[in-house]
């Protein structure tokens, strides 16, 4: 018995893992998140997108159980992150357009409440509380028309 | 005699969109065909600078080229960046303390923001503070405001209510002679003010940027 935990000891003295994560670089929010993994016992450093290693499943093997769960969980909100976000809104007085920009691309475009809300792609890619903002933005405009058509035209008495 | 420059500019659009039908070896026809958008629209979207196509058809066109509407539309970053024009941000604070009439003249740069909007040089922002105006406004949206852009019926003002000496930002409502301040919140029961005949409209919204946590 002795010899067996002593032996149990030793195997837990020794490295188990192959690989540890050494720095981790970005947001997974702005996917843009990148981890830097060593291979334990050498110098040698690599750095690979979160989605890249879940992928390459004999790698994530390598990894103690804490990285292991890391590196799926900012796999994962990586995908689920929006591609899209509104970061501005411009008012004037015909219109209010959102300005939408693209994560990934760093580019932006204008576009008014109603298209977004027709188009199944960019609500789907935008946020809930963006996908709110908007509807929010396309009810109250649908009400003001609605209110401008049903206001009573003003009679002209002379005219009867 | 002077000289005609025949070169016609194009936009964006319509350099991506050529780009990207001869990377994905589509013609017009072809495009045409795949994406179910007219051969006129389609022409129009490659030599019209100034054409103004629906979504509907942008994506369409994206869908057969297997690209997104932001890669055919979008604005680059760095692009915006250049026309940039840098304006004043104030504190609530700083402007409780100020003559109304005087703003933004008075206000002395704590810190500034950027837009890419024709503003007058009588713009500031401010940042949004509470949940008021929530969805629309999350709180610490930059609010940036022009004094010489005239106000009108359910645009966003900052005005401020000399009865409480305070400054508040509200959509505006006119119903002639009258003008009402209203906190869009759904939750704000009473929240509809009458604007007395000394309340003071300092200015009106232009943009809202957003600041993500």
């Amino acid at each position: 018995m002795k010899i067996l935990k002593k032996l149990y000891g030793w195997l837990n003295f020794l490295p188990k893992n192959s690989f540890k994560i050494v720095e981790i670089t970005g947001s997974t929010q702005t996917k843009n998140s990148s981890i830097t993994y060593q291979v334990c016992g050498t110098s040698t450093t690599t750095t690979e997108k979160p989605e890249a290693i879940v992928d390459a499943l004999m790698e994530i093997k390598g990894f103690s159980k804490e990285d292991s769960q890391l590196i799926y969980r900012m796999a994962i909100t990586e995908k689920q992150a929006p591609n899209l976000k509104i970061t501005n809104i411009v008012f004037d007085e015909n219109q209010i357009l959102f300005e939408i920009e693209d994560i990934q691309l760093q580019s932006s475009f204008k576009l008014p409440a109603e298209e977004i809300i027709n188009s199944q792609v960019l609500i789907n890619s935008l946020s809930v509380t963006d996908v709110i903002i908007v509807h929010f933005q396309y009810i109250k405009k649908t009400e003001l028309e609605n209110k401008l058509q049903k206001k009573p035209q003003v009679i002209q008495f002379d005219r009867i | 005699m002077s000289k005609i420059n025949y070169a016609k500019k194009y936009s964006t659009l319509n350099l991506r969109l050529c780009e990207n039908m001869h990377l994905n070896k589509y013609n017009i026809t072809s495009l045409s065909k795949e994406s179910g958008v007219a051969i006129g629209t389609i022409q129009k979207l490659m030599t019209d600078p100034h054409c103004n196509p629906t979504l509907s058809s942008l994506e369409a066109i994206c869908n057969v080229l297997n690209i997104s509407v932001s890669e055919l539309i979008g604005e680059n970053k760095n692009n915006r960046n250049q026309n940039q024009i840098i304006i004043p941000l104030v504190s609530w604070e700083t402007l409780t303390e100020m003559n109304a009439k005087k703003i933004p003249e008075q206000i002395k740069s704590e810190a500034t923001v950027t837009t890419s909007r024709k503003v007058s040089n009588e713009t500031f922002a401010v940042k949004m503070n509470g949940n008021s105006m929530l969805p629309l406004f999350p709180d610490g949206t930059l609010l940036i405001l022009d004094k010489q852009k005239t106000y009108y019926d359910t645009c966003y003002i900052l005005a401020k209510l000399e009865t409480h000496n305070i400054f508040v930002f509200k959509q505006l409502l006119i119903d002639e002679p009258y003008k009402y301040i209203k906190a869009i919140n759904p939750a704000f029961k009473e929240n509809i003010t009458k604007l007395e005949a000394k309340d003071k409209i300092i200015a009106t919204l232009v943009e809202a940027q957003i600041q993500y946590k």
